[in-house]
């Protein structure tokens, strides 16, 4: 994943959070936050799929791959 | 025909066909092979030869597990399917659902069989996660297996199949079958509690009056009653499961201790809202971001699904207006969660401990409100 690719992520997930506070706090479990949920997922694989090009069945997808900033460019960055 | 945790008889038996379980794990013994016919005796001796129930339960299976195992072929023989045609074949598996809660309508029918609903959503969750490529071999004896697993026949908890089978197919050591063990006893002895004791004792207090104090009276007994019958059914569920080797994830963590809606839908009845979530809700809410009325309004689209989803939940228990009524006052709640969250000011203090104890108050007042719209009661009024 270059540069690039990992700014869009992180601007993907500072929309579907709400803050740019997870920029400097990669590693919060952003379920326990409380800055992410069922439907900012939902709008994440959306996004990885329209924006990204990444096909992820929902079902496919366990939390705690997702729970963190770092897990999330970690997801990405293995399925890109 | 038995009442599965609600008899002595049931007990004695379970103890018995437990026996031979424990004595194979003790042994480090495959349990598998014994599971399958302990399931067997259990689910004719649950169901009974002797009532209606069990062609119903015959013709359910015999068409979803050819199905599925229909759908299973065709899609393995297929790199990329049609959705409508993934479509079908998931309505297929909801069909036998739906004529069963239709049916119900009309007491006089009596269609249908215990458990229904719950065998149903396993055998859905299955034809979903063959759609999406994630179950590619499934022998008939395995699947026969995890959707008729009688410890969770009755009234779930709700297991996933790949799950399921990861621990279906284990040989556990000694040491780990002395916990698995250990956790199954106290599960059960605690569910017993639960339910023979704090369930019953709600039971004596409750009384159907109606005017408007003995409603507020009944609101508050009716939770007692309701989350001791379930989450005590639910515990014993899951200790018989492990005794079988089988760990069944939990149904409930403490519920009301929950600090808002959303926070609640984790916590009470977990292996139903959580299947809810992973395999009507994302879909939904994936399909309608990518529709034309929504593009660009991605949050709505995650709302309206929320909505519906719920909707959706509360019809499951049955077409009567006061489930349905249940569903879409916990789709609007939750709506009304997420709204606040994003938009509220007071939710950046929600780590502050007279926050979260406001928080807790409030959810529980509205999730007793629920269950007194759930409980029809309200609409006898």
């Amino acid at each position: 994943m270059d540069e690039a690719q990992e700014q869009e992520v992180l601007r993907l997930l500072i929309d579907v959070c709400g803050t740019d506070a997870i920029d400097s706090e990669r590693d919060v479990d952003l379920f326990e936050a409380g800055l992410l949920d069922s439907l900012g997922v939902t709008q994440l694989l959306v996004s990885f799929e329209d924006d990204l090009g990444i096909k992820v069945p929902p079902t496919a997808v366990e939390r705690d791959e997702i729970s963190t900033v770092n897990r999330i460019l970690t997801f990405v960055a293995e399925r890109l | 025909m038995i009442d599965a945790y609600g008899s002595l008889y049931w007990f004695y038996v379970l103890t018995l066909i437990s026996v031979p379980a424990v004595v194979l794990g003790l042994l480090e013994k495959p349990l598998r092979a014994y599971s399958r016919i302990a399931t067997v005796v259990m689910v004719v001796l649950i169901v009974g030869f002797s009532t209606g129930q069990w062609w119903w339960l015959l013709g359910f299976l015999a068409f979803e597990l050819t199905l599925v195992k229909g759908w299973l072929r065709y899609r393995t023989g297929h790199e990329n399917v049609n959705p409508w045609v993934a479509r079908v074949a998931a309505a297929g598996a909801t069909l036998p659902l739906v004529v069963i809660k239709v049916g119900n309508l009309f007491p006089t029918l009596s269609v249908g069989f215990l458990g229904i609903s719950y065998l149903s959503f396993r055998v859905i969750q299955v034809v979903l996660e063959i759609t999406d490529g994630l179950i590619t071999v499934l022998p008939l004896a395995d699947l026969t297996f995890f959707v008729l697993f009688f410890p969770t026949l009755a009234s779930g908890p709700i297991d996933r199949l790949r799950r399921f089978q990861q621990d279906a197919d284990r040989t556990w050591t000694r040491d780990e079958y002395v916990y698995l063990l250990g956790r199954g006893l106290t599960m059960l002895l605690m569910g017993g509690v639960y339910k023979f004791v704090l369930a019953a004792w709600f039971t004596t207090q409750l009384d159907w009056a109606v005017g408007w104090p003995a409603t507020l009276a009944y609101m508050y007994l009716y939770t007692g009653r309701l989350f001791f019958d379930f989450a005590g059914y639910s515990a014993m569920a899951v200790g018989a499961s492990y005794v079988f080797g089988i760990r069944t994830p939990p149904n409930f963590r403490l519920p009301f201790a929950a600090e808002s809606i959303k926070d609640f839908w984790t916590r009470w009845h977990i292996s139903l809202s959580f299947w809810f979530r992973d395999y009507l809700y994302t879909r939904l809410a994936m399909f309608l971001m990518r529709t034309k009325a929504f593009k660009g309004h991605r949050t709505a689209a995650g709302r309206v699904a929320l909505a519906l989803n719920m909707g959706l939940m509360g019809a499951w228990h049955g077409f009567q207006l006061h489930y349905l009524l249940y569903g879409l006052y916990h789709g609007l709640l939750l709506v009304g969660n997420d709204v606040y969250e994003k938009k509220s000011r007071l939710y950046s203090y929600r780590h502050h401990l007279a926050y979260r104890l406001v928080a807790i108050a409030v959810t529980f007042q509205l999730v007793v409100f629920g269950f007194l719209l759930f409980s029809g009661h309200i609409l006898a009024i």
